[in-house]
């Protein structure tokens, strides 16, 4: 593949990920985790994300209400806990039921291509 | 082995400063903890806090300001999008007016008075140009900065975007010819460089014995002293033909705006050049007078020069004024 077409592709990827970042986020929000136990968490299930892209997107997500936060200063080193709030469990909810929809539509048009093929 | 490790925590806290002091100050110490936190995870988890380690981390992490720009969100800009392309334009014509402009002083101004040598006189005029184009740039720069900042309430950001709102495609007289401005412009700019680097370029020319004498139009004492003001009102003229390029079409706000401005250059002219500045040279007519062997009376006539040009200036921009506010009215009805 020609460098300028990997380069296109790379941040075609990106776009793509981008949006199922935040699904993948509040997926594991059930309950109270720190910043990289996410880090981990998500790299480990085939979802990698950059710590300097994900510590400044769960700030967001809190600003925005989806998410509250809580410092632990009882362990050996004092860590920022993230957990869903009422609001972003009722967006999680609504989103999943998006996701679903739309792995659905896609789905289905792929295979409309697919069929068109000789 | 400790003196590795207070360099690597030396390390730590130059980098954190660095992302920290670029954002609002009621969330650094927040933001600070969090990422020491961070950086300490992924030290552990790569198994060591030696020098090397501490590098790989931080460059994981990324440049502080691509960091510190993440946390902040927002992306800022001094020119937005909106006024970019008329930017661009604004600023390849005031660049390109500018550098002629200027070239054609100097020339003029080596003509004059011819320099030392051919070096000196090569390096003031390559000198001049630059450093005229250099405050060309930054003046361009500065008033679409104000234009962006100024016109931020009356863009639609937040609220509904509502297609009924768009002006109707404008009648030809009352959209504003590019060309119009683009001239508008090249004059106004050619107008600041000669004023301000060889006002004495404005003088009456006088051969006498094969050499060329000059009788300066401006008391250039006086002149210099107001030269400030004088290149604040001129550049009125380019907010003026600007805001003429934004909009393109003569409507009800543009032209309060013009009027506005024709105003106060106005009344900066009659202040600045009128009859009763010492801007003029009052022994002008006496000093061509000797050459010509004028009458009393042209003397008289001289002292009327400045009254007769604020009655130019004002007759001029009545006139502007009445056309913008009559198409900007003549639009609203459309």
């Amino acid at each position: 593949m020609k460098e300028d077409v990997r380069g296109v592709l790379v941040s075609l990827e990106q776009e793509l990920r981008r949006g199922a970042i935040v699904l993948c986020i509040l997926s594991l929000l059930d309950r109270p985790r720190y910043g990289y136990a996410l880090v981990e968490h998500l790299e480990k299930s085939g979802m990698p994300v950059e710590p300097g892209t994900l510590y400044p997107l769960l700030r967001r997500l809190e600003k925005q209400g989806l998410l509250t936060s809580e410092w632990e200063t009882s362990g050996p080193k004092p860590r920022k806990y993230y957990a869903m709030s009422e609001a972003g469990r009722e967006v999680y909810r609504l989103l999943l039921s998006d996701w679903a929809d739309m792995q659905a539509a896609v789905n289905e048009l792929i295979r409309e291509g697919e069929n068109h093929e000789p | 082995m400790s003196h590795d490790k207070a360099q690597t925590g030396d390390l730590i806290d130059r980098y954190v400063y660095q992302v920290v002091r670029r954002l609002p100050q009621s969330q650094r110490a927040d933001i600070e903890a969090e990422l020491r936190g961070l950086i300490d995870d992924m030290l552990s988890a790569r198994g060591g806090g030696k020098r090397e380690d501490v590098i790989a981390v931080l460059r994981e992490l990324g440049r502080p300001a691509e960091l510190a720009s993440r946390y902040s969100g927002s992306r800022r800009s001094l020119i937005g999008p909106e006024y970019y392309d008329t930017y661009l334009l604004v600023l390849k014509i005031v660049l390109a007016a500018t550098g002629f402009g200027m070239a054609v002083a100097q020339a003029i101004g080596f003509i004059a008075e011819a320099p030392d040598s051919i070096f000196v006189a090569v390096a003031r005029f390559f000198a001049a140009i630059f450093s005229a184009m250099v405050q060309a740039f930054a003046w361009v720069t500065i008033i679409f900065a104000l234009i962006e900042r100024w016109s931020k309430n009356s863009l639609v950001k937040d609220t509904e975007w509502d297609p009924g709102d768009l002006p109707p495609v404008p009648e030809k007289n009352t959209t504003i010819p590019r060309s119009e401005s683009i001239v508008g412009i090249v004059f106004i700019v050619l107008l600041l460089v000669l004023l301000n680097a060889a006002p004495q370029l404005f003088s009456a020319y006088i051969l006498e014995d094969g050499s060329l004498r000059m009788a300066p139009v401006f008391n250039l004492t006086a002149f210099y002293r107001q030269l400030p003001l004088v290149n604040v009102m001129i550049c009125f003229g380019l907010v003026k033909e600007a805001l003429r390029l934004i909009v393109g079409r003569y409507t009800h706000p543009l032209s309060l705006a013009l009027t506005a401005l024709n105003i106060v250059s106005v009344v900066m002219f009659i202040l600045l050049f009128g009859p009763a500045s010492g801007v003029w040279n009052p022994h002008f007519m006496t000093q061509i007078g000797t050459e010509w062997s004028l009458s009393e009376s042209a003397a008289k006539l001289w002292s009327l020069v400045p009254l007769v040009l604020t009655g130019l200036v004002i007759f001029g921009s009545v006139v502007d004024s009445v056309q913008a506010i009559l198409k900007g009215a003549r639009c609203r009805r459309a």
